[in-house]
């Protein structure tokens, strides 16, 4: 009874109130509807970003002002959407609710739930545009993120709030080794956000269930704007993406973003841009393509301790066209991230998978962010490739070959054996050293090719078994000792035989 | 048809003027045709210039009135009212 008595006492206050507060509103009038975009006459004071309400109760945002006219993309369904409708402005910048809640979720760009359960619970809004963090804020990345496959951990090593970009043509794995990656951050602390951009909706679905079959989904976030929705909420999906990353990140937890792929984004971002008629440029982009990737790319960065010390580390991805890495879009975001991991279609096809191309590929700042137990054993495999891939160019016209010469061969014949690894079948730390210990100190040497895969499954085989304890230490100490290569050298020369 | 380029800035000129008078037109829009002393108040309070004000009525209102000058608007009608409780429950259900 109490509660409502007091119910009552403030609708009495309410209806005593005179003074009623009488709000100014700014509106525009639809002039031409396009596809994803309007162009409206009006809202004289409305400002760049601003988000507007149409009368069917659509929403727009702003993102062309000209002398005479406002241009603004649709967020959603622009079909319900007539010359003369009105449109108001809200004052409202465009932002996605965050909360932890997001956790195992499926969302649209605009903060949606597409999977079917609960709308999402905000603890705050975050503005999907946002200047990166500033150099102060920022420290030198030293924490490695583990990929879990053997050629990246050991070869392009990543680290957290590093910018990685995967980059090749359809079909050479590049989705694979993003979402091995995922698969391999349970119990790693690592928040992982997947942006689809562009894909079709079968293959995020399959992706999401894949997710949830390894138990991935539990620390996944994936943001989609499929094929089938606007261009505009594809051209908004990344930096939805990134806004829910810097969500975790300034709670100073790690976070990781795949974009999934920048080329679709790019497309996007170039139908609405030539649909508000902006100049076009190379390839038809319009002059701020670069712009549009740096900015969102930036915002991936490791926070120094007085900001909480969380990081964001993103992985875009590019398809290219026949391997063209000198295209357009692919030489603008290889000189926007800190290296690149490059994807081959002769190596696929040639069973080298992950097919990453070790002379192309690089990683600018992920070598401090090495394991001390990789960089010990990485080292040397490096070496060994590099001589292996001159010596294999130069050995191809020559019949006999001197003795030093065949050995280099046959070691770097092994070592990229060795890094050959199946989809979604992500190592521990400890596992890959194992591996590429035994590889890099000449066990395998003597061995035939098509034996070392069925080594390699013995040895681990064992060691998780009998070398559980040596297993468990490496991953520990995260370094080699002498002893530990003492008991290693037992095991591999017990499975060798 | 083409225009000839010495008279376009004159053209231009004309329009610009054209859309001057309109951005600062009045209108007030009302659920019901509003009596002299109505308008009176309703300028008077806002301090808005006799004469140029164009009356309309829209009964889909309900109650109340809309008024427009330029790009701006002041929804004071039922119906705005009323929509705008609408966007409220669903925003927070």
């Amino acid at each position: 009874m109490k509660v409502l008595d007091e119910y009552l006492k403030t609708i009495e206050k309410e209806l005593n109130q005179t003074k009623r507060e009488v709000k100014t509103e700014e509106i525009g009038f639809v002039n031409e509807v396009h596809d994803g975009v309007t162009l409206l006459s009006g809202l004289q004071n409305v400002t760049y970003g601003e988000i507007i309400e149409f009368q069917s109760g659509s929403r727009g945002l702003v993102i062309d002002l000209t002398e005479e006219s406002v241009g603004a993309i649709i967020l959603g369904d622009y079909l319900n959407i007539r010359e003369g409708d009105t449109a108001k402005a809200t004052g409202m910048t465009l932002s996605v609710p965050v909360s932890g809640d997001l956790l195992g979720r499926v969302i649209d760009p605009i903060g949606q739930p597409v999977d079917g359960k609960n709308k999402i619970k905000p603890e705050k809004f975050n503005p999907i545009e946002k200047i990166a963090p500033g150099v102060v804020f920022r420290k030198p990345v030293v924490v490695p993120v583990q990929t879990g496959i053997k050629a990246i951990d050991a070869l392009v090593p990543i680290g957290r709030g590093q910018r990685e970009l995967i980059i090749g043509d359809r079909g050479t794995g590049k989705t694979t080794i993003a979402l091995d990656t995922i698969l391999n951050q349970k119990n790693e602390n690592l928040i992982c956000i997947y942006c689809a951009i562009g894909q079709k909706r079968s293959k995020v679905a399959s992706t999401v269930e894949l997710l949830r079959k390894s138990g991935a989904l539990e620390y996944t976030v994936v943001v989609t704007a499929s094929a089938s929705d606007s261009a505009t909420l594809q051209y908004l999906a990344p930096y939805a993406a990134s806004a829910i990353g810097e969500y975790f990140m300034e709670k100073g937890k790690d976070a990781l973003v795949v974009y999934d792929d920048l080329t679709k984004h790019a497309w996007a971002y170039r139908q609405i841009s030539l649909v508000l008629r902006r100049p076009a440029g190379r390839e038809a982009y319009p002059g701020d393509i670069f712009y549009l990737h740096s900015r969102l790319l930036e915002r991936a960065c490791r926070l120094n301790e007085e900001m909480g010390g969380g990081s964001l580390t993103a992985l875009p991805i590019i398809e290219t066209l026949e391997g063209d890495l000198s295209a357009y879009i692919p030489t603008n975001v290889i000189s926007i991230t800190d290296g690149q991991i490059s994807l081959e279609t002769d190596l696929f096809n040639a069973g080298v998978r992950p097919a990453i191309n070790v002379g192309l590929s690089v990683s600018r700042v992920g070598a401090n962010a090495q394991t001390k137990a990789m960089k010990q054993v990485a080292g040397k495999l490096k070496l060994d490739l590099a001589q292996y891939r001159d010596m294999a160019a130069f050995s191809q016209f020559e019949s006999d070959l001197d003795e030093q010469t065949k050995n280099f061969l046959n070691r770097g014949a092994r070592m990229t054996q060795i890094l050959k690894q199946k989809k979604n079948y992500p190592y521990s730390l400890a596992q890959e050293v194992v591996v590429i210990w035994a590889a890099s100190n000449g066990y395998l040497d003597k061995l035939a090719l098509d034996k070392v895969e069925e080594f390699e499954n013995k040895l681990l085989d064992n060691l998780k078994t009998s070398g559980k304890p040596l297993l468990d230490r490496i991953q520990k100490n995260k370094k080699l000792e002498e002893k530990d290569e003492q008991e290693l050298k037992k095991i591999v020369l017990d499975n060798l035989e | 048809m083409k225009i000839d380029p010495t008279i376009k800035e004159d053209l231009k000129e004309y329009f610009k003027d054209r859309m001057r008078l309109v951005k600062e037109k009045v209108i007030i829009t009302s659920a019901y045709e509003l009596s002299d002393q109505e308008k009176k108040t309703i300028i008077s309070s806002l301090g808005l210039p006799n004469g140029k004000i164009e009356y309309k009525v829209d009964t889909r209102l309900v109650a109340g009135v809309i008024i427009t000058y330029g790009s701006k608007i002041i929804d004071v009608s039922l119906k705005g009212q009323l929509q705008n409780f609408k966007h409220i429950l669903y925003e927070s259900a």
